[in-house]
């Protein structure tokens, strides 16, 4: 089985958190740290070094570091006198893999992907996610793993520019392909990532059955037939910037981009011209997993995913940098004006699909394949 | 004896460049080739998929026709500006020659990003057109290949003009003079006298210019809109997006191979030697 | 003179304030051979572009026999041209490069191929006719190079320089042949040079300027014998100069002043108001035993050249003088310090007029 997770989507949430610090959005207070860290994590990498009572949480990097840091660590130490370091050097499967095996574990939760956790439990190197502690019912229904538990979701949506288009506003794929009603640019991911799913809904596969149709050989064709129908009107975007640019400078009307890019777009243009809809959106989660063998203990670990449930805590993720509550009770503390812009508010959940990672895993690569090919052949 | 320690001294000065070039040139190359026959699983099975891809042919069919157009256009317009700087300049040859230059002082990514601001749907040029009336709507000036082409001929048009210019240097003015006091029109002189003696700098600008852009990534990439999808991003497309090192490897070794074939049939054809080594 | 086959009027050429070519007048008579001699930034050169076409008079006018051609690009102008340096097509065999003026005329392919053999033949190189310039050595190069010229039968052949890259050997044999072919040929040869040995062993008629104007023109001979001013006197041959004081003038012979001497000179047409100075040829002075010539010296140096021996001698009130004798004729061994005398006759000396 492949790793299916989306490691940009990762990276590109530590480039927001460094458009939010820019913005003034975020304290200085992690660029303090990151300098000290600097001259701490080679010895964190040591296991003698390794305190026995300190965690250590590792994420892709970026600023988004100082935003975990801030939202989640430093409010944990608060309640508990128990340091926790945000390590941001990117805990990819293979990594966690080799850190296990050679016995030097010095990582205690990973900031992972579905597809990882579930190829690193079939590897046997993560524990067990203990549900007395972590509280399951927190969590998006489908993204509690046997060893692994979600942190946070972003979505694929539907973004769009009212003013240019007109205020003539696709609401769903089926209205993106139709390009006579709506006319200009769109702009999809270079990659079938959330992009095949719209295509299925464009040719009124309800919600519930299109991971059914994506299923057959048939499905996924019919989908990359969709994309070779729209090609000549459609521009690609490869890092979660590039969506944003596109938007930005006008060059699109319409797009299935990220909602954290969206989120950040929201503030970026002006009032009226960019429009965000969650129908037929797919939300992925990222998720939690617990290295064996980690240096602070199993319970201690646990402890701290549970104070990361809070949905106060979840909901600051949301103001800070866009990512959505994983816990459905943040929902109702969402501040009004960002409640349409949180994927999993239960009026934009009702409307999305849930990330398939076994989909992935077993079609992504001949599908990305057949993708490239109708776009460019 | 002598002999000896001469062609010793001779290696001990190319050591140095010769080391960083194994170290790292050669030896990476040299794991690119393995990883393109052993990643997932040993064999030549990563040159099967490639070989069956149509969206890999595609690409490699672009690839050569954007590098073949590029090299073209940097021909025609590098000529042209190598023609008027070596004959028409005169005193102003050295400031020519820095704005020449001047692009290398500037990234290829800024270079690049500067076409979108220009090429943009609400770029300048678009703009401009419609201040003046000229268009209703935008022209789509990038995102296709025609953005592609123009950044890339941008781009790419020094490394046509220098050896060009080089090689004009070099040409006396004595043998259009000659030509003209024999006879000849200046069309005639500069068709059959002066053009001759500037095809090793065109030749050698060509190969440039064409090897260069087989193998460009940055520009193509930022202005293609991810549809001029070229060999170079199709492999960071392979690695990145699919942690696919095996045939995004088997497409670099593949992109190698094409580009010494370009190499050894332009051989059959031109002097390499005075092509790529003398300017004259 | 007959109607001339080139004639220019009144050329002026300004580069900024320097005049290049400064009110030239110039007659080329049909099948002549004519040099423009000069030192560098003379004009000469300026005045053979002007009459090839490759720069424009801003005053002035070209006319070839009755046509005008001031303003005709070089290629309509069909003259021969031998460029220094020789400007072989690098891309061509000496085939093509001699071939090139014809084919450039459209001349049929037979008339060509025959045409340039003759010419090859010509200038014996005929069996180099498929050799690339760069494969010729520097005295072959200019015989394809005349050749060249030839081919298309040009009435008036243009040579810049040609044979200043030579060495000095082969320059002194091309110099006989070049003239061979101008007397075989009987075409109009221009010739431009800044060396005077060239002009003087080829020439019909030599034009020296200066300054982009004429200085004196004429034939050899009549030019090193009676050269008008000092820069010409200087510059073809060597002069030593004396200036004099015109006391008396009878029958054509001044008698001069100078300082210490008195003597007799020829007037050679020369006016005695404008005589101030005269030239003396180094070889036309005698050296002799004390008190047997007319003016007592004393030898400084002596420089010998195997067929001559040049001597510089001083004189009180003079100054140093020349002297050139043939080394098998003198009468005495002159050497540093020695006593001498020194003589000319009265036809040695050449009066000037200012310049």
């Amino acid at each position: 089985m492949t790793d299916t997770t989306d490691f940009e989507a990762k990276r590109d949430i530590a480039d927001i958190a460094v458009e939010r610090y820019k913005q003034g959005r975020l304290t200085r207070r992690g660029f303090v740290a990151a300098m000290g860290a600097l001259g701490i994590l080679p010895a964190l990498n040591s296991k003698a070094f390794a305190q026995a009572n300190e965690i250590v949480v590792v994420n892709w990097g970026g600023t988004a570091k100082d935003v975990l840091q801030e939202v989640l660590c430093d409010t944990y130490t608060e309640l508990t006198g128990i340091p926790v370091v945000v390590d941001g050097s990117g805990p990819s499967a293979g990594k966690i893999r080799a850190m296990v095996e050679s016995g030097a574990v010095v990582w205690d939760l990973c900031d992972s992907g579905a597809g990882s956790a579930i190829i690193l439990e079939q590897q046997g190197v993560t524990q067990p996610i203990d549900y007395s502690i972590v509280d399951k019912s927190k969590v998006l229904e489908g993204t509690a793993y046997n060893n692994g538990v979600g942190n946070y979701v972003y979505s694929y949506v539907l973004a769009t520019n009212p003013k240019l288009l007109g205020g003539n506003v696709p609401q769903n794929w089926a209205d993106v392909w139709n390009t006579k009603d709506f006319p200009g640019m769109r702009t999809f991911r270079k990659s079938v990532r959330g992009m095949l799913e719209s295509a299925t809904m464009a040719q009124g596969v309800p919600l519930a059955e299109v991971y059914d149709v994506l299923g057959t050989d048939e499905g996924i064709k019919a989908g990359i037939a969709k994309f070779r129908e729209l090609r000549e009107n459609i521009i690609v975007w490869g890092s979660g910037s590039d969506s944003q640019n596109l938007f930005l400078q006008e060059e699109v009307a319409i797009g299935n981009i990220w909602s954290t890019r969206a989120h950040l777009l929201k503030d970026q243009m002006d009032e009226g011209s960019f429009n965000v809809s969650f129908n037929g959106g797919v939300i992925a989660p990222g998720i939690w997993v617990v290295p064996k063998d980690n240096p602070a203990g199993t319970e201690e670990v646990m402890k701290f995913i549970a104070h990361g449930q809070k949905p106060e805590l979840q909901v600051k993720w949301l103001e800070m940098i866009g990512s959505g509550p994983i816990n459905p009770e943040a929902a109702p503390l969402v501040p009004a004006e960002l409640a349409p812009w949180n994927p999993s508010s239960p009026e934009n959940l009702a409307t999305q699909i849930l990330y398939k990672d076994e989909w992935y895993a077993k079609n992504q690569v001949s599908a990305e394949e057949m993708y490239v090919d109708a776009l460019i052949n | 004896m002598f002999r000896n320690s001469d062609k010793m001294r001779y290696w001990a000065l190319i050591l140095p460049a010769l080391a960083i070039m194994v170290t790292f040139y050669i030896f990476p190359v040299l794991g690119i080739w393995e990883i393109a026959f052993t990643e997932p699983t040993t064999g030549v099975g990563n040159f099967v998929q490639m070989a069956e891809s149509s969206a890999v042919r595609t690409s490699f069919i672009l690839t050569f026709r954007v590098a073949a157009i590029t090299t073209l256009g940097c021909l025609i317009l590098g000529y042209v500006v190598a023609y008027a700087i070596s004959n028409f300049a005169g005193k102003l040859t050295p400031l020519m020659l820095a704005l020449v230059i001047l692009p290398f002082w500037v990234s290829v990514l800024i270079r690049s990003f500067s076409w979108i601001v220009l090429l943009g749907r609400s770029g300048l040029v678009n703009d401009t057109l419609r201040d003046t009336g000229l268009i209703d709507s935008p022209l789509r000036l990038m995102h296709n290949e025609f953005g592609v082409l123009v950044a890339m001929i941008h781009v790419m048009l020094p490394f046509a003009i220098l050896p060009m210019l080089t090689n004009m240097r070099g040409i006396s003015d004595a043998y259009v003079k000659a030509a003209r006091g024999l006879g000849a029109s200046e069309w005639t002189a500069f068709r059959q006298v002066y053009f001759p003696q500037t095809v090793p700098g065109v030749m050698s600008g060509a190969l440039l210019v064409f090897v260069l852009s087989l193998g460009f990534y940055v520009t193509p990439a930022l202005l293609g809109g991810g549809r001029v999808l070229m060999i170079s991003e199709y492999i960071t497309y392979q690695i990145q997006e699919f942690l696919n090192w095996g045939l995004g490897s088997a497409l670099s070794v593949a992109l190698l191979i094409a580009t010494a074939l370009v190499l050894l049939i332009a051989a059959r054809f031109v002097n390499l030697r005075s092509a790529l080594l003398e300017r004259k | 003179m007959t109607t001339p086959i080139l004639s220019v009027r009144n050329a002026v050429k300004r580069y900024g304030q320097v005049h290049a070519l400064d009110h030239v007048d110039l007659d080329v008579a049909d099948g002549e051979f004519l040099t423009l001699l000069g030192p560098s930034g003379s004009g000469k050169t300026t005045l053979l572009s002007a009459i090839a076409g490759f720069i424009r008079p801003d005053e002035g006018s070209i006319h070839l026999r009755d046509r005008e051609i001031t303003a005709a690009p070089p290629e309509q102008r069909d003259f021969g041209m031998v460029f220094q340096g020789y400007a072989l097509f690098p891309t061509m065999t000496v085939r093509d490069n001699v071939a090139f003026p014809l084919k450039v005329r459209r001349r049929p392919a037979a008339e060509i191929a025959a045409r340039v053999t003759e010419c090859l033949a010509l200038v014996q190189m005929e069996q180099y006719a498929d050799r690339m310039p760069q494969q010729l050595s520097g005295g072959q190069q200019q015989r394809v190079a005349l050749a060249r010229a030839l081919s298309f039968k040009p009435q008036v052949l243009l040579l810049d320089e040609p044979l200043s890259a030579l060495d000095k050997k082969l320059r002194a044999d091309l110099q006989w042949e070049l003239k061979a072919l101008h007397d075989q040929l009987g075409v109009t040869f221009i010739y431009v040079t800044h060396d005077q040995d060239e002009a003087l062993s080829m020439s019909d008629r030599i034009v020296i300027l200066r300054d982009g104007k004429i200085q004196q023109q004429g034939a050899p001979g009549e030019l090193y014998n009676r050269p008008r001013t000092a820069f010409v006197a200087d510059f073809l041959g060597k002069s030593n100069f004396i200036d004099v004081s015109v006391s008396s003038e009878a029958d054509g012979v001044f008698h001069c002043q100078a300082k210490g001497a008195q003597f007799e000179v020829d007037a050679k047409g020369a006016s005695a108001s404008q005589v101030s100075r005269v030239a003396l040829r180094p070889e036309r002075l005698r050296l002799a035993e004390p008190g047997q010539e007319f003016l007592p010296a004393t030898v400084k140096q002596v420089s010998y050249l195997g067929e001559r021996c040049q001597v510089i001698v001083t004189h009180d009130q003079l100054g140093e003088l020349l002297v050139s004798c043939p080394t098998w004729k003198t009468g005495i061994n002159p050497r540093a310090g020695l006593p001498v005398s020194i003589g000319w006759d009265r036809d040695a000396c050449v009066p000037l007029t200012n310049d």
